[in-house]
């Protein structure tokens, strides 16, 4: 009872934070423990934010819209890691956001997997198959048949079956053959062999080159406070350094999705480039707009000349 | 001076235009106000682009499709409860000791947060229709199972006693008697397991963004098409009215009449 | 909708005895089959894990400041959800169940929308009130004013009219008419739309936390089903079903001793 009383008035005091008028700034971010979506996290535990006066609060959405909605109406200031498709479309329809980075250029953490004793080794073999992505519109499912039109495949069949671990449970119970998954999820069976991986998003060229998630900040925000945006990218690209110089930020990483150490150093090698987490350049941008166009997401087809005004890369280093 | 005698028709439906008109009026503000700039347009759109957004809806995003495949799901989750309740609220019945024994885990059951357990079911059953109908299924079970078992031990007395002195086999008495007699609280049951699974299917779609209706909810949300999200959310309150007054009327037909 | 009412009448006493062995028979069964489908291997052992995972789980859980805290967060806004939802259902059920009128006027537009899913207001609440507690509380709120609502406007219209009469007898002003008469009247349709609505404004606030948060019991639920930890999902997921039946436990036990007490 005594630990308990404290702890229901910080709960209290909390909550009530919600609604105290704070200098600080609320982030969304999509899916914790993600290791790009980490970089703004391990900013905060390493107080590089703090350094730059900036006071972070940050609140996980499950992605997609929810994040969106987030920043749009104005309820979180950032919202990091959304897709840069959804953004568009918002963006065209009025939503007040701009975007002030990249957050990741290819999908080098993506891949698709199948239990070892089901005789598939490479896209080649998924004709007939079941083949996955999360849900329709998403970065998967774009990925997916991008993949599949380049490697030939016209018969396998797509399928969405939501997130990871429900994703994770129908391959392992052989519900489909071929899912889809990042990092940690997947990578003990990998090693214990239980399961191979079949194809990864940057297996394509043109996946490769496309800037397929931004981080986001709400005009308002922008025009009232550019300098607070300013110090955040640059405490962002503080982040994003350490991250990937510092063998702290494995452990860290590990410790938020209990794996190993030496799991969690597996995944940052092979699925977590530095240079795809490059946060200056929007790369592919009129293949996003095609992407958006043809999944319904704007009325018309357009250019990268008329989504111009909903880029704003504040901060690069050397400006 | 108290008045006496029929009301007008104008008195009978004053109450009704009054509802009626108060809710136009506060459309009308709404509308106002969106055009006014005071309301967001990404929190609430105004409503004539609401209204203008139903047509996109039938032709574009498969509405009717939708609307079926949410009613085909709902009316499989109940049916699945009618099956298994009614027979388990007999079994309760029939069965003092598991009437005692059971009942009040079903009532319990019947008030759990069943919902919150949807990632559970999506890793066991994936994101599907079977996830969908198990968990209405689970929804509607418990006041199937309930409603049978307290209309059986409604039975009146005296008719039982009838029953037996016309010398009914058990099964006679049971079809003869019992279940006629439990027929309105079946009646309740069935409508009950049918309002709680048409709830849960909208639900369990909306979350898991499969399926029909609650997909449809999601995916507008998903991609800012606002009108067309708040227009889909007015087609499913218009839909679970009908549902609801249609299946009232149903369980008001079974019930007997005097 | 209707009220699903727990066995009102006393259990008989032959037979009582063997209730609770029954009882521990089932569990036992329930859990047999549970450990057996476990082991089986017709499901990927992730999605069935043992029940000893499981009450590890649980242990750990019950011994966790992060738990207790994540259960603070997410009782506070229940109770606010109740608060705004109850206060508002009684307000407007008083001035519905006072007004044939209004009753008439308003009452069917509040008993069709009660059966409708709230959760599909959620989209609308979280761009209103924001990531915070505000939309989960929304929810709760909206959740547990209908059945608030129309319970006590059924109550007053059930309010024995010789008890208001007493009161314009004795010159009671309106608020006095109000604090006297009816709310003391009004206390078992209170309970009940208390005991549905606590109900659904618990699965309407998790529902809120599991969409998005960074506090909460849902935010745990999600949290643990984004890593993967099945086992740690499936113990909170038992503590918040075996808090929401003790609570409904409770307020039933109330209901009870209120329907002995009252004449």
């Amino acid at each position: 009872m005594r630990k308990i009383v404290p702890i229901l008035v910080a709960a209290v005091a909390l909550l009530a934070a919600d609604y105290a008028r704070a200098e600080s700034f609320k982030v969304a971010i999509p899916q914790q423990g993600v290791w790009d979506t980490n970089l703004t996290v391990w900013g905060v535990h390493e107080g590089f934010f703090k350094q730059k006066n900036l006071d972070i609060d940050i609140v996980y959405t499950q992605g997609g819209a929810t994040t969106e909605q987030a920043v749009i109406s104005g309820s979180v200031d950032f919202a990091m890691a959304t897709g840069t498709l959804g953004i568009i479309s918002a963006y065209v329809k009025g939503a007040p956001v701009r975007i002030f980075s990249a957050e990741q250029t290819g999908t080098p953490d993506i891949f698709w997997y199948t239990r070892s004793d089901s005789g598939i080794k490479t896209l080649q073999d998924t004709h007939g198959k079941t083949v996955s992505f999360s849900a329709p519109g998403s970065s998967s499912n774009l990925v997916i048949l991008t993949l599949l039109k380049e490697a030939g495949i016209t018969d396998a069949k797509p399928v969405a079956t939501g997130g990871i671990p429900g994703t994770f449970t129908q391959v392992m119970s052989g519900q489909i053959d071929v899912g889809w998954g990042a990092p940690p999820v997947g990578l003990q069976e990998l090693k214990e062999g239980k399961i191979v991986i079949v194809a990864r998003g940057n297996d394509s060229p043109a996946i490769r080159d496309e800037t397929i998630r931004v981080n986001v900040v709400n005009l308002a925000v922008l025009q009232k406070n550019r300098d607070a945006v300013i110090r955040f990218a640059q405490a962002y690209q503080k982040s994003l350094d350490s991250m990937y110089a510092d063998p702290r930020a494995i452990d860290f990483y590990a410790e938020q999705n209990h794996v190993s150490h030496e799991l969690a150093a597996v995944a940052k090698r092979d699925f977590y480039v530095k240079s795809a987490v490059e946060p200056y350049t929007i790369h592919g941008l009129q293949r996003v707009l095609d992407e958006a166009y043809a999944a319904k997401r704007i009325d018309a087809p357009m250019t990268p000349e008329q989504v111009k005004p909903l880029f704003d890369i504040v901060w690069k280093p050397g400006s | 001076m108290i008045r006496v005698g029929p009301q007008s028709l104008g008195q009978r439906l004053a109450p009704q235009a009054v509802g009626f008109l108060t809710i136009l009026v506060l459309l009308a503000l709404w509308q106002e106000s969106a055009a006014l700039g005071w309301v967001n347009k990404f929190v609430a759109p105004a409503p004539l682009d609401i209204a203008r957004s139903f047509p996109r809806l039938f032709t574009e995003e498969g509405l009717t499709g939708r609307f079926f495949q949410t009613f085909a799901e709902t009316f499989a989750s109940a049916g699945c409860a009618v099956m298994i309740g009614i027979p388990l609220g007999w079994w309760l019945h029939r069965k003092p000791l598991a009437g005692l024994a059971y009942e009040s885990w079903f009532a319990s059951f019947a008030a759990a947060p069943l919902v919150i357990a949807y990632p559970l079911f999506l890793v066991v059953f994936g994101r599907n229709a079977a996830t969908i109908v198990v968990m209405s299924f689970l929804s509607g079970l418990p006041a199937m199972v309930l409603k049978t078992k307290e209309g059986l031990d409604a039975t009146r007395r005296v008719l039982v006693n009838v029953g037996t002195s016309f010398g009914l086999n058990q099964r006679q008495m049971f079809w003869k008697i019992m279940l006629p007699a439990a027929i309105p609280s079946i009646a309740t049951g069935v409508r009950l397991a049918l309002i709680f699974a048409l709830i849960n299917v909208v639900g369990v779609e909306f979350l898991i963004n499969f399926g029909g209706l609650g997909e449809l909810i999601d995916d507008l949300a998903q991609r800012w098409e606002l009108p067309s999200m708040f227009g889909a959310i007015v087609f499913v309150i218009l839909s679970s009215v009908a549902f609801f007054w249609l299946t009232g009327k149903v369980e008001r037909w079974l019930r007997p009449h005097g | 909708m209707a009220d699903i009412a727990l066995p009102s009448s006393r259990p008989r006493r032959r037979g009582f005895g063997l209730v609770a062995p029954i009882r521990l028979a089932t569990l036992l069964l329930l859990w047999a089959i549970w450990e057996g489908a476990a082991a089986s291997g017709l499901f990927y052992e992730g999605a069935l894990p043992s029940s000893f995972k499981i009450a590890r789980g649980v242990l750990a859980l019950l011994v966790s400041p992060v738990f207790y805290f994540n259960l603070g967060v997410t009782l506070l806004e229940v109770l606010a959800a109740v608060a705004i939802g109850v206060g508002g259902g009684i307000a407007i059920g008083l001035a519905l169940g006072a007004s044939r009128f209004a009753a008439r006027a308003f009452e069917p537009y509040l008993h069709y929308l009660a059966p409708a899913p709230k959760i599909i207001f959620l989209p609308v609440f979280m761009v209103m009130f924001g990531v915070g507690g505000g939309s989960k509380i929304a929810i709760g709120a909206l959740s547990c004013f209908f059945p608030m609502v129309l319970s006590v406007a059924s109550g007053v219209r059930e309010v024995d009219p010789v008890l208001l009469r007493v009161g314009r007898s004795f010159n009671l002003s309106l608020a006095q008419t109000v604090r006297k008469i009816y709310l003391p009247a009004l206390v078992p349709p209170i309970a009940t739309g208390l005991r549905l609505g606590l109900g659904v404004a618990i699965i309407g606030t998790l529902l809120g936390e599991i969409k998005m948060s960074n506090r909460g019991i849902g935010f745990l639920i999600m949290q643990d089903y984004g890593q993967f930890r099945i086992a740690d999902m499936y113990a909170v997921l038992v503590v918040v079903f075996a808090l929401a039946a003790a609570g409904n436990a409770l307020i039933a036990r109330f209901l009870r001793m209120k329907g002995r007490a009252t004449p």
